[in-house]
């Protein structure tokens, strides 16, 4: 337990320093939230999936896969790992191209809009914090569980291990420490898994085990155990194919992920980090989620599913690689608690107090720094006293945002006529048309059917504000321009090699997919149909 | 099935991958 404790507490401080190193080169403003606009891809494929992958994906995920959902869970994680390709391209690119410091701040001069500016931080900073608190709620339960301190001390450091950088060092300290805890918990990821393979007894040997399992029929089966969410496969499949779609488009526009492309030193860097973040997310989750299935194989009886991962670390792996994996477990919640951190601090001071804005770039830093902290404060106060109310925004979770945000982001870029009436009706029917059918179900314990999934009913709503908008008051000609602009390249973006690096990755992404189809062909369908032929 | 959801798979980023090709030549021409 005491290597545990150590290993963790070294990470947590060497991700204290590391992150205030960083702070030390922040100038201004543009530095704080931004990055100074220079990063480069490593940076930013680091920082899209440390902020993407969290203590959701390794504990949350895992759960289900060891529950008996393997399936389900890796069909959702391909589909939404292609939301990079989509979203960079249809929308990431063009916000870094609006020159903005924000993704609130983007809609704002897309369409000259303050009440927009207004509602998509309102949008944003409910369902980031939603997010936040159910991932410090992860890590703190983590550190609870490997250091047996109590619930509220561990509370106070995991706030503490990425609150001190975040506010010091903004998104400069983000993005280095981002990337650290990515490359740490992709380390993790990998190196745990021929201990549980070799545990569980080689890897065809529990292939075969779990295709004829007993005690959790179906657990590898494309139907997935038909005791744990649907009693048919065919409703199984669907609720996959509809979360996957939901969470490629959280992926696609999403304040956590889109965010980290203004960050981008070019537009190219922006397409090509796409490529790699799509590539490293499907890598770290189908190691996860292979792992938590063969360590249903070696026991079948850990009764909080979620810490199957934690089990293995501690019982089946040699003490040096377990710290490594509880590290990385940590890293990811870690690394993503920051990103939400630094998110919510820069919509605070960056797009709602906005006036406080001067002419001084030390006195903006500093005002943006005490943002931060203010926001630090009540995140920790929050998550400390733990509030009911605080189970109902945490319920909302990450959904929320893509529901509001996705179709006007996506047509704000694509669409000429698209008017400023159009987007923030579209936004607002979004949110609420999700919130209120989620908060309905909750309150009624209704559940809806899959195809009436709060996301899609906002999604629908938003398409209808758009339609409403629009009618009611046309697009204006500031708001023509800006589409224009935006869709003229930059001189300093008109460079042949570096088009011809960008579109090479095409081919890469194709080896890519024929690789992963050939891995689970040859790994996974055929000696389980092998299996079951038997 | 098992054997042809491991297929699709695949064909999902070919697919992504031609989208993205095509995105990187469009782009070109802005």
């Amino acid at each position: 337990m005491t290597a545990y404790i150590i290993g963790i507490s070294i990470a947590l401080v060497l991700f204290i320093i590391i992150g205030v190193i960083a702070g030390r080169s922040v100038r201004d403003t543009n530095d704080y939230y931004v990055a100074g606009r220079r990063a480069p891809i490593i940076l930013i494929v680091g920082s899209l999936i440390a902020s993407f992958l969290s203590t959701g994906a390794f504990l949350g995920d895992t759960g289900e896969v060891y529950a008996g959902f393997f399936m389900g869970i890796v069909i959702v994680g391909i589909l939404q790992a292609s939301g990079y390709v989509y979203g960079a391209n249809l929308f990431g690119k063009y916000i870094r191209r609006a020159q903005v410091n924000t993704v609130p701040e983007y809609f704002a001069k897309r369409f000259s809009s303050k009440r927009l500016r207004i509602l998509a931080s309102v949008t944003l900073i409910f369902a980031v914090t939603a997010y936040m608190l159910s991932t410090m709620q992860g890590v703190s339960t983590l550190m609870t569980v490997i250091t047996g301190l109590d619930y509220k001390w561990c509370v106070i450091i995991a706030w503490l291990s990425f609150t001190i950088f975040t506010v010091y060092s903004g998104s400069k300290g983000v993005l280095i420490t981002d990337t650290i805890m990515f490359l740490i918990f992709l380390v993790a990821a990998l190196t745990g898994i021929p201990y549980i393979v070799k545990a569980a007894g080689g890897w065809s040997e529990a292939i075969n085990a779990l295709a004829q399992s007993t005690t959790r029929p179906g657990i590898i089966a494309w139907t997935n155990n038909l005791d744990y969410m649907y009693p048919t496969g065919g409703q199984n499949l669907l609720w996959a194919i509809v979360y996957g779609i939901v969470w490629a488009i959280v992926v696609m526009v999403s304040p956590w992920q889109t965010s980290r492309y203004l960050m981008a030193k070019d537009e190219h860097t922006v397409q090509r980090s796409s490529i790699w973040a799509s590539i490293g997310v499907v890598i770290v989750t189908t190691a996860l989620y292979f792992s938590s299935v063969f360590i249903y194989k070696i026991n079948p009886y850990i009764t909080d599913s979620s810490t199957n991962l934690i089990w293995a670390a501690m019982n089946v792996m040699p003490m040096i690689i377990g710290v490594v994996l509880l590290t990385g477990i940590l890293s990811a919640g870690v690394s993503s608690a920051s990103t939400f951190l630094s998110l919510i601090g820069s919509t605070l001071t960056n797009d709602i107090l906005v006036n406080k804005k001067t002419d001084s770039p030390k006195k903006n830093l500093r005002i943006s720094r005490i943002g931060m902290g203010v926001v630090g404060v009540i995140v920790l106060v929050l998550a400390f006293f733990n509030p009911p109310q605080i189970f109902w925004i945490m319920y909302f979770g990450g959904t929320v945002i893509a529901s509001a945000w996705g179709v006007v982001a996506i047509t704000s870029v694509w669409s000429k006529k698209m008017s400023e009436s159009g987007a923030f009706w579209g936004m607002l029917f979004g949110f609420i048309g999700c919130v209120i059918p989620k908060t309905y179900s909750a309150l009624s314990g209704i559940t809806l059917p899959i195809y009436l999934d709060p996301f899609f009913i906002g999604i629908v709503m938003s398409v209808i504000g758009i339609l409403v908008g629009n009618k009611v008051k046309k697009v204006s000609i500031t708001a023509i321009a800006e589409y224009e602009k935006l869709h003229v390249r930059p001189e300093s973006e008109k460079d042949p090699q570096n088009d011809r690096i960008t579109y090479r990755l095409m081919y890469i992404y194709i080896i890519f997919g024929i690789l992963l189809g050939l891995f689970f062909v040859i790994a996974y369908a055929l000696p389980y149909m092998k299996a079951i032929s038997k | 099935m098992e054997l042809v959801l491991s297929i699709a798979f695949g064909a999902w980023f070919i697919i992504a991958a031609i989208f993205y090709g095509y995105m990187v030549r469009r782009g070109e021409k802005e």
